[in-house]
């Protein structure tokens, strides 16, 4: 009985306690729904978010000046000039080689590194490998048909490239030197594609690389069978064409030679390469052109010395 | 007419390249020409007219007052760039289903492949091995291509032609790097591909590659031609001396027409005037010496010559 | 100030929106392209996958009904319901106890179930408790510990465990007692279904027994097979199904499209929709040899097995592919490429013809062949080594003085002594050395007599053939014998002339002595029945009987000169001189002479008399000799000379063969066309063979097949492969040479074979598969037992070099060619054969057939007759094998017939009195009178028998395998005349069948032992003395055996 009695109050106190809770709990719930809606319609520009700026630094609207820091704050895109000459960006004067050829590399370098999962450079394990990539590998012969075409598409678009900026002159002052570094990239191209096709370790690489490699030995001095290569007593295993192959003849080592040419030491060389030659374009002044003609009339008489000098023709800009 | 040969060679997969070069080659080279010729005729206008030649802003595009003479790289370059990016991935990907990268036997020392071919793009410097001896044609010519290139940029005191196509300002520039670059590179690769079947024989288009087929030519050096046979003692030291002489004399009498070519007009005449001896004697060597290439081959193809110069040591 | 683009400039206005949309959409379509070409243009097998579940499925589903039907019935049948009765009995019988074992085991594995879980607990708990006292450094502490695990250990532990009348009991245990209980638990549930199974024991055996019958009685599948079959199929993924050796790393998914080739039952295309690649293998025993989870499929097919992106690919049937699959009708070339030493081989019958082709047409006669014939090799090598151990000798000699001289002169007494030490070691090594030649010199002697060539001796051609047929002969053989063995070769007229002419006037000069002429009747009638026939065939064309292994005699008689014919067939290996290898040249009487000595040579006198050498005393022919009387001889050899078309005077005369002028040029001709290869002529006798090796042929780059001006067409018409090549080759060995221009010399030589298309693909099979090791197929897959398998190997090269299959059944369902035979057709004719040596190798002691294949007659004095079947008129001739030959062809025997090397006889202990009497009455038993049929020696009774005798089966037979024979002669020689049922099981022993005689009452031994030990003691003159009772007792001995059989069946 008297527990009961007891019991009652409480009951009561209790009620008051909850539904008192429970408001304040609807009260805080209302106003973090509030300050979600608030913040959720922020998102909807994202170029504010501290994320955005934090990748991308500036925010780009189409202002001017944010269309060049959108090139000059961007660690892929700064090898390009914020501006350019209007009819620079014409695909008839420079047909585009030379970027073509870059992004081919890049492909090549991507679908190169994919395979090297897949490939051993042994006697054993090479010719397997492939078979293994054009049977078993998802996607592996599409990978390595890429590598192969792509390489043969940089040979031909570097030639084109080359020949682009021969018939525009554009080697001329100020980019002498960047032609000479172009040419290094050509030959380094020609060798990467080289060391590559012996790889598949089949009779084409195997007997191409024999072919290519036996006028090594013809090397004056040093090559075996060269003018005065004997008599420097070059033989067989002491000659330019043993240092290539690792050998005598094309096997285990030279297979294991040219997969480290292809794969480590050219590319490294190559990227170098490149670096210097798209840095030089950019500060022997962007691209060569289309330049405004000059008149041979605007030729001045040289000074005494080689050097050839070019009076500035009106309408063409300061470089 | 064995048409079914033709198309084997022509659809061989690592023969597409070449293939790929004999349409895209002359297209670009005509692409590249039709802007000189334009560039050509806006400056026989401009020296015609010096007023326009004042205000003319001197290009074969279009432009009027007001357009910016410079554009952001963002789009207008980037957008160009990335079109580009996604054309060549699908022609990549199209030309990478379609055709299988060859992959023939395992490698077998003891199985000689009949025609050993080089890579595509040395065919050339194959193709050369018929006319020179190993050391000039797979070293000696590699190493002067290259640095040829690398000192064209030294050598070229033309001032003109600096950012645009043009011909009538630079011909002998454009006409001897075509004539390197079309007809000593690009042809001989195509003469690799296309004529050289086995034994490096040499097959029309169309004539079907017999691995049994026979020819019989007698190449025979220069001293042992008529009427040098009768003239040179055979013995080392008279033949050397010959093949030297011969050789020298090339060289004096081909220098000379350069020489003459080089000074032909007034314009040139100026631009030689730039020049330094260095400069100068580098020009007549390259090109002498490239010049020396169809000489050989027209020897070697027609009178059936095989040395012109016979040492102990080497052979020219 | 920012600048505006301005609207009408077209660089900043032109928009590019659109190219950029269209080049997207492209390579987006180029991703799809990849996408579609990675997951289904290169995975072509997908759809097969899919289309063999259809088509399997329905098949499956079809056929399962008929099976389910076919059971059913055999369901139905008494025999499986008797069966199925006596199951149900014996179950019903143990129903009770076995129910009252289940219940209660299911009640124990309640209880040890909740046990297990407090155990568990109880034990972890304890263990971690002493692991810590056991790790504590502090002694106290660790006593601390030691009590608590006590206490733990105290427990209780308790559990509520279910007991059999359903409710829980509640128990209390400490970790004893819990450990106790638990295991108590165990090992009373283990006993309880030990027992269960005890007292299933028979009912199981009869379920077994039942599913067996089904099994035995049922074609084909079980329904439940059948539907597990099904079900497989329902749950099949498609997927690449592969073979992955490891070890060799090979991989083989031809099964990813060829679905149907292990399935358990035989599909044919048909079954499944026509769909070739879905049959299952042809020969599934070959898969049970080769198990293509050890051997795979290309290793024996060829193709590439990981290919699986093309039909072609997988194929192997492009162009840098050098593997391609075989195709079907050179199929067996795959089992020649790991089986190169087998002449003969299960499951490849093309095969083997390819081999013997090879062999028999000559072929080997120009191209060496690993293996084949190459006892010429291994002469060179003996006689070689004998040179190197000669010249050896004779340094040591020196060598032996020089010390010697040395010690003499030495200083001190023990340098001396080492001195002569080392000389005495010498003297002692270089006898071993006279040891090693000695073998050396045996081993030449027999290779000089194992080596054989496919063609006659040209050097006698004076004396055994008519002059002017001769270039008729060489002109074009196949038109003169269409069946020979001899090849066309393409020869202008004079060319014909000058060989004719060479090889006439380099044979051997001189007359052989008159003959007088026999009985030409007889002599056919001796053809016909000695066993001529088995090598030798009679009649052209249709209408020839006889084996092909060697000439048909159809026209002997138009070439051959009776004389020679006589001399040759009473031994064909007489030669008129002999040849010394040494000298290359016939010995001549005078080279005798000169050492006074008589110009006597054979086995015996084989060194020449000028050098020592061992001489070739013996014509290089495998034919043998039947050990013919004089009269047999020359009644054969007058028969052969009847055998005629044309009279051979009527040939064209051909005086120019005696015309000198021509030798030279013939020999050169005779030279460049390698006739020595299978010809002994004179002059040419160490000529090598001029043809390429053969041996990796089908291994030889494509580029090394010289097609000639053929290629283009070759590659258009798609045959430029190695199977082209051969084929056209063998067809028409000329055919390279089309529209080249060549000197004659400079042509092709290789002749035209005289072969059918089938033989081509025969030896084009045999070519393609010989490849060097490891060509396409791991190299440790080739075949080279160690074990009595290489017995087997090793003979069938002798047993095919000497055609013992031409007489013999040596394989089961190989029929000898004499089986084959008209005359051997009928029930007497069959009883006419010589016997099968299926299982001879169980059936004979080694040492006595060694004896006998030595000398079949069995005897020196008495040699017209068979050693062992007197009875027979067919004749096992004397063959001459060397004793390397007779070893090879025991071992083999044995080997066959599964028998332990080297064998030794079961000593048999001696019969006591009574015995022998018993033993005598069942001998002679009316029911079973052995004697009648068994031959004794007494010629007139032997007339009319037709086994062999007694007396030699103690030499002759194995006692256990003679037991056998008696139990059942009828399973292990079906069709013989030898009775079967002799005996009758009894418990563990058999007894005769007949009535039993008085003396047996009693015996517990085994009655056909106890004959057994008879037979093999039993004397000449017990038999002699039994003949004579016989011959007595019973009426008429010519009654048949058959019958008396019959009687025996009857009399039980």
């Amino acid at each position: 009985m008297a527990e009961e009695n007891k019991q009652k109050p409480n009951n009561q106190q209790e009620k008051k306690a909850l539904t008192a809770l429970l408001d304040q709990t609807k009260e805080q719930a209302k106003a973090l729904k509030q300050r979600a809606v608030e913040e959720a319609k922020t998102y909807a520009e994202p170029e504010k978010t501290q994320l955005y700026r934090s990748i991308f630094r500036v925010k780009h609207d189409d202002q001017p000046r944010n269309r060049a820091l959108s090139v000059l704050s961007n660690v892929f895109f700064h090898l390009h000039p914020a501006k350019i000459n209007r009819d620079a960006v014409r695909y008839a004067y420079t047909w585009g080689m030379g970027g073509i050829t870059f992004y081919v590399f890049l492909v090549l370098t991507v679908t190169g590194v994919l395979l090297m999962f897949y490939y051993h450079p042994t006697k054993v394990q090479a010719f397997r490998d492939i078979l293994y990539l054009e049977h078993d590998v998802p996607f592996g012969k599409l990978l390595r048909n890429m590598h192969r075409w792509g390489a043969h598409l940089m040979v031909i678009t570097v030639w084109l490239h080359m020949f682009r900026v021969f018939l525009t002159g554009s080697y001329k002052t100020p980019r002498e030197f960047n032609w000479s570094i172009g040419v290094i990239l050509l030959v380094l191209t020609l060798l990467l594609s080289f060391t590559g096709y012996l790889l598949p370790d089949d009779q084409l690489g195997f007997w191409a690389i024999t072919v290519g490699t036996s006028m090594a030995r013809a090397t004056p001095l040093l090559g075996h069978e060269g003018p005065f290569g004997p008599q420097l007593g070059m033989t067989p295993y002491n000659d330019v064409r043993f240092a290539l192959l690792g050998g005598s003849i094309v096997d285990a080592n030279a297979l294991l030679r040219s997969y480290i040419w292809h794969c480590i030491a050219l590319p490294l060389v190559a990227a170098v390469f490149m670096g210097v030659h798209f840095w030089r374009v950019r500060k022997d002044g962007g691209i060569s052109g289309p330049a405004p003609v000059v008149m041979e009339s605007e030729v001045k008489e040289p000074r005494p010395g080689p050097t050839p000098v070019i009076m500035k023709p009106s309408g063409m800009r300061e470089s | 007419m064995d048409w079914h040969q033709l198309w084997e060679i022509a659809a061989a997969p690592d023969n597409i390249p070449i293939v790929a070069l004999l349409f895209l080659v002359p297209f670009y080279t005509w692409y590249g020409l039709r802007q000189a010729l334009e560039n050509d005729r806006l400056l026989a206008r401009l020296e015609s007219d010096p007023q326009m030649a004042k205000t003319h802003h001197r290009k074969t595009f279009p432009f009027k007052p007001g357009w910016p003479r410079e554009v952001h790289v963002w789009p207008y370059l980037m957008r160009i760039e990335f079109l580009a990016a996604i054309i060549v991935t699908f022609i990549l990907m199209v030309w990478s289903i379609t055709l299988n990268a060859p992959l023939e036997e395992p490698a077998n020392p003891n199985l000689t492949m009949n025609p050993a071919k080089a890579p595509w793009y040395f065919l050339g410097l194959q193709e050369m091995l018929v006319y020179f001896d190993p050391w000039i044609a797979g070293v000696l010519m590699p190493t002067l291509i290259i640095i040829g290139l690398m000192v064209i940029p030294y050598i070229d005191a033309n001032p003109l032609g600096n950012g645009y196509y043009t011909f009538r300002q630079r011909r002998i520039a454009i006409l001897s790097f075509c004539f390197g670059f079309l007809g000593l590179w690009v042809l001989m690769i195509i003469i690799g591909t296309f004529i050289r079947g086995p034994g490096w024989m040499w097959f029309w288009p169309g004539q079907t590659w017999d691995h049994n087929r026979l020819v019989f030519e007698v190449n025979r050096d220069l001293h042992q031609t008529f009427p040098f046979n009768y003239l040179v003692p055979n013995h080392w030291i008279p033949v050397a001396l010959f093949g030297g002489t011969v050789l020298a004399l090339y060289y004096l009498a081909a220098g000379y027409l350069v020489h003459r070519l080089m000074t032909g007009n007034e314009f040139t005449r100026k631009i030689y005037k730039r020049m330094s001896l260095l400069q100068y004697l580098t020009i007549q060597f390259f090109f002498v010496t490239m010049v020396g290439l169809p000489v050989k081959i027209a020897l070697r193809l027609l009178l059936r010559i095989k040395y012109v110069w016979v040492t102990p040591w080497f052979n020219v | 100030m920012p600048e505006e683009p301005v609207h009408d400039d077209p660089i900043v206005s032109q928009s590019m929106s659109g190219p950029l949309l269209v080049a997207s959409l492209l390579l987006m379509v180029s991703l799809a392209w990849a996408l579609y070409d990675e997951f289904v243009g290169l995975r072509p097998w997908k759809s097969y996958q899919e289309q063999f579940v259809h088509l399997y499925t329905q098949y499956l589903e079809k056929t399962t009904t008929e099976q389910a039907a076919a059971e059913q019935a055999l369901r139905g049948s008494s025999a499986f319901r008797q069966i199925e009765q006596r199951l149900k009995e014996a179950e019903e019988a143990v129903a009770p106890q076995v129910s009252a074992i289940d219940s209660e085991v299911s009640l124990l594995d309640r209880r040890i179930a909740i046990l297990t879980d407090l155990f568990a607990t109880a034990r972890g708990e304890v263990t971690a408790v002493i692991y810590r006292a056991e790790t504590t450094s502090s002694e106290a502490r660790r006593k601390r510990l030691l009590e608590q695990a006590e206490r733990i250990k105290r427990g209780p532990f308790e559990a509520r465990l279910p007991v059999p009348d359903g409710t829980l009991e509640r128990v209390k245990y400490n970790y004893d007692e819990l450990d106790t209980e638990y295991n108590r638990l165990k090992a009373r549930k283990s006993s309880l279904m030990a027992e269960r199974v005890k007292l299933l024991e028979h009912a199981t055996a009869l379920r077994k027994e039942r599913d067996a019958y089904i099994q035995e009685h049922l074609v084909g599948l079980t329904e439940q097979q059948m539907r597990a079959l099904l079900r497989k199929m329902e749950t099949f993924d498609i997927e690449i199904k592969q073979i992955h050796i490891v070890q060799t790393d090979l991989v083989d998914r031809c099964e990813s499209c060829h679905l149907g080739i292990r399935e358990p039952l035989t599909l044919t295309a048909a079954d499944l929709g026509g769909e070739k690649a879905f049959a299952s293998h042809p020969t599934p025993d070959l898969l049970r040899v080769h198990d293509p989870e050890r051997f795979g499929c290309s290793p024996c097919h060829g193709g590439n097995g990981r290919a699986v992106a093309s039909v072609i690919q997988a194929h192997g049937r492009y162009k840098h592919w050098l593997w391609p699959l075989y195709a079907r009708e050179n199929v067996q070339a795959g089992c020649q490429s790991c089986h190169a030493r087998d002449m003969v081989l299960e499951h490849a019958e093309v095969l083997n013809r390819g081999k013997e082709l090879y062999r028999l047409r000559g072929c080997i006669g120009c191209h060496r062949f690993e293996g084949f014939d190459d006892e010429r090799e291994r002469l060179q090598a003996a006689r070689q080594r004998i040179r190197d151990l000669q010249t050896q000798k004779a340094e040591d000699q020196l060598e032996i003085d020089r010390s010697i001289r040395a010690g003499d002169r030495a200083a001190t007494n023990e340098e001396a002594q080492r001195f002569y030490a080392r000389a005495e070691n010498l003297r002692v090594a270089s006898s071993g050395i006279d040891a090693e030649i000695e073998q050396l010199r045996l081993r030449t002697r027999d290779l000089l007599l194992e080596e054989k060539v496919i063609g006659p001796n040209l050097k006698e051609i004076r004396l055994k053939l008519h002059r002017d047929w001769i270039p008729v002969w060489i002109t074009n053989p196949h038109e003169f014998r269409s069946t020979t063995k001899m090849p066309r070769f393409r020869l202008e007229k004079d060319e014909v002339q000058a060989i004719a002419a060479f090889l006439w006037q380099a044979a051997i000069p001189g007359e052989l002595p008159r003959q007088p002429r026999g009985n030409a009747a007889r002599g056919r009638e001796l053809v016909e029945t000695r066993g001529c026939l088995a090598c030798h065939a009679l009649g052209e064309g249709e209408n020839a009987v006889g084996g092909d292994f060697a000439a048909n005699l159809s026209r002997v008689g138009e070439k051959a000169n009776y004389e020679y014919l006589v001399r040759w067939i009473a031994n064909p290996r007489q030669r008129t001189r002999p040849y010394c290898p040494l000298e290359k040249r016939d010995l001549t009487p005078e080279d005798y002479a000169k050492h006074a000595l008589p110009f006597r040579f054979d086995r015996e006198n084989a060194v020449c008399p000028n050098d020592g050498e061992e001489l070739r005393v013996e014509h290089m022919t495998v034919m043998p000799i039947l050990r013919l009387t004089p009269e047999e001889v020359r009644d054969i050899a007058t028969f052969l000379m009847t055998q005629r078309r044309q009279d051979p005077s009527s040939y064209a005369a051909a005086d120019y063969m005696e015309d000198p002028g021509l030798v030279e040029r013939g020999k050169s001709l005779v030279r460049n066309y390698g006739c020595a290869g299978c010809h002994e002529i004179a002059g040419l006798e160490e000529e090598g063979r001029i043809g390429t090796d053969l041996t990796a042929e089908g291994a030889k780059p494509i580029e090394r097949l010289d097609f000639a001006l053929l290629t283009h067409d070759a590659k258009r018409e798609d045959w430029y492969d190695h199977k082209g090549f051969f084929e056209r080759k063998l067809s028409n060995p000329a055919v390279f040479d089309q529209g080249k221009v060549k000197e004659p010399l400079e042509r092709l030589r290789m002749p035209k074979p005289n072969i059918t298309p089938s033989d081509i693909t025969a030896l084009t099979t045999f070519l393609l598969g010989s490849v060097e090791p490891g060509y396409g197929f791991p190299a440790d897959y080739i075949y080279r037992p160690t074990d009595r398998r290489r017995d087997i190997q090793a003979g069938w090269w002798v047993v095919t070099k000497y055609n013992c299959m031409g007489c013999h059944q040596i394989r089961i369902g190989q029929p000898s060619v004499l089986m084959t035979l008209p005359a051997y057709q009928t029930p007497e004719g069959k009883e006419k054969l010589p016997p099968s040596l299926v299982g001879a190798g169980a059936r004979l002691n080694p040492e006595w057939l060694a004896k006998f294949l030595a000398n079949p007659a069995l005897s020196e004095t008495d040699i017209h007759r068979n050693g062992v079947r007197s009875y027979l008129e067919v004749r096992m001739p004397t063959f001459g094998f060397t004793v390397g030959e007779i070893q090879t062809l025991v071992r083999f025997f044995g080997a066959l017939s599964a028998q332990a090397q080297p064998y030794i006889p079961p000593t048999l202990e001696p019969l006591t009195d009574r015995e022998m009497v018993m033993a005598r009455q069942l001998f002679t038993h009316p029911a079973a009178p052995c004697l009648r049929c068994h031959a004794t020696g007494n010629p007139v009774h032997d007339r009319t028998v037709n086994a062999p005798n007694f007396l030699l089966a103690k030499e002759r037979l194995k006692p256990d395998w003679t037991r056998r024979w008696l139990l059942d002669p009828a399973s292990i020689m079906p069709g013989t005349a030898m009775p079967s049922g002799l005996f009758r099981q009894e418990g563990d022993h058999w007894v005769f069948s007949g009535p039993h005689p008085e003396s047996f009452r009693g015996y517990r031994g085994d009655h056909a032992e106890l004959l057994v030990r008879y037979l093999f003691q039993i004397t000449p003159e017990e038999q002699r003395r039994l003949v004579g009772q016989l011959a007595s007792a019973a009426g008429s001995p010519n009654a048949p055996a058959r019958e008396v059989a019959r009687s025996v069946v009857k009399s039980h």
